[in-house]
């Protein structure tokens, strides 16, 4: 049987999550200099995605069931 | 060997053993309870089996810490560190020595429990799974008064706060990527369609530990922040995990599910299945190797040299996850 990976299904806190994730790695080299600033921006950005993770309502699989 | 102390090396074993055990004995306990929640009979059996599943490890677990507790005692350790996310407070070998004399009574009550525990799996096995969710809590409650107690004294409030965050949010990502890791294998071809649930519910463990890291960080980090090549590298492995994550606890864990609503009574896929092995090695690599290299503070390896090393890991635990899995195939074909 063919699977493939759910398409545009990822929720809000998976998107700030990886949007943290782009900008350590963005800034993981610069730490010394403006890298800085992203870095400590992220690690706020983060616990916001943190506190959305446990308030948001899952979005269904393509069966309709939550997870 | 890379300026890496043997001392150095025996503490991170100690934390990867008690984080390992920590982890075990916080979602058994947490699988019992939800065996105890959920009404369907099926359901609960489930979890119920995927809690007495975690009984291997954390005996394991326990042994591991125990050993390097002993060894780490005989070699009377000089010097000692504890950090996770290459920004942390050092440990002086006063405070080494002091906190594992005060930890003494503690430890030795832990280990008598381990070897308690051990007897009866052998002589009263029954006794011992209908009992095992006590046994969870007490080594719980243990292990996390070990990680968050300031056993060595530390200066100041801040510094408490700090380091008992720091070392207690390994329960909560090492010990939980490993037992997440473990449950996947292990439960692939007997307790399936627990598996996304699992993801889930235990990454959600996974992200709470990662944030309490980064407020143990940000109440020291003016005082102890070096931008090094090791920093860097750390912080690399942080965007790494992160990302990992999301698309582990996200797509890919809700394509398991989808799958397995649609063909219940067959494999996953290979390819969905590779995917999950190469997602679920790159995760456990890099929270090991960022609670390595923290540890290791004299560190003389490049930040190109790391990299290398690191990616050697994540194909060394492919490998090794592969040939368990097919061996544990292996076994379930010819039980069955």
């Amino acid at each position: 049987m063919h699977i493939s990976l759910p398409k545009h299904q990822l929720n809000l806190h998976e998107y700030i999550f990886l949007g943290a994730g782009v900008c350590t790695l963005i800034a993981a080299p610069y730490l010394a200099s403006w890298g800085f600033y992203l870095w400590s921006l992220v690690k706020i950005v983060y616990l916001t995605g943190l506190v959305i993770l446990f308030l948001e309502r899952p979005k269904p699989s393509i069966s309709g069931k939550t997870n | 060997m890379f300026g890496i102390t043997l001392t150095e090396f025996l503490l991170f074993l100690r934390e990867f053993g008690i984080a390992i055990a920590g982890a075990a004995s916080l979602w058994g306990l947490l699988f019992w309870f939800l065996s105890q929640k959920v009404r369907e009979k099926r359901e609960a059996a489930l979890w119920h089996g995927a809690s007495q599943k975690l009984l291997w490890m954390f005996f394991s677990g326990l042994f591991f810490y125990s050993m390097l507790w002993i060894i780490l005692a005989v070699l009377e350790c000089i010097f000692c560190v504890q950090a996770h996310e290459g920004i942390s407070l050092p440990q002086t070998a006063d405070q080494l020595t002091l906190s594992m004399r005060a930890q003494y009574p503690a430890f030795v009550t832990l280990l008598g429990f381990w070897a308690s525990g051990l007897v009866l799996l052998c002589i009263a096995r029954r006794f011992l799974l209908t009992h095992l969710h006590f046994g969870y809590g007490f080594v719980f409650l243990t292990t996390s008064g070990f990680l968050l107690y300031p056993w060595g004294g530390l200066a100041s409030f801040t510094h408490v706060v700090s380091n008992a965050l720091h070392s207690w949010h390994s329960i909560l990502t090492l010990g939980s990527v490993i037992i997440i890791d473990f449950l996947y294998i292990s439960l692939r071809h007997n307790l399936r369609s627990l598996h996304a649930k699992i993801f889930v519910f235990v990454t959600k463990g996974i992200w709470i530990g990662l944030g309490l890291d980064f407020l143990s960080a940000g109440l020291i980090f003016q005082e102890v922040f070096e931008p090094t090549a090791k920093l860097f590298f750390a912080q690399t492995l942080i965007a790494i995990l992160i990302i990992n994550g999301v698309m582990l606890s996200g797509p890919i864990a809700r394509a398991i599910l989808s799958f397995q609503e649609h063909a219940k009574h067959s494999e996953i896929p290979s390819k969905l299945h590779q995917v999950v092995g190469i997602s679920g090695s790159i995760s456990l690599a890099s929270w090991i190797t960022v609670k390595a290299i923290d540890g290791f503070r004299d560190l003389t390896l490049s930040y190109g040299e790391l990299f290398g090393l690191y990616i050697i890991f994540i194909a060394a635990i492919f490998i090794l996850r592969e040939t368990f899995d097919h061996f544990l195939l292996r076994e379930t074909h010819r039980d069955t």
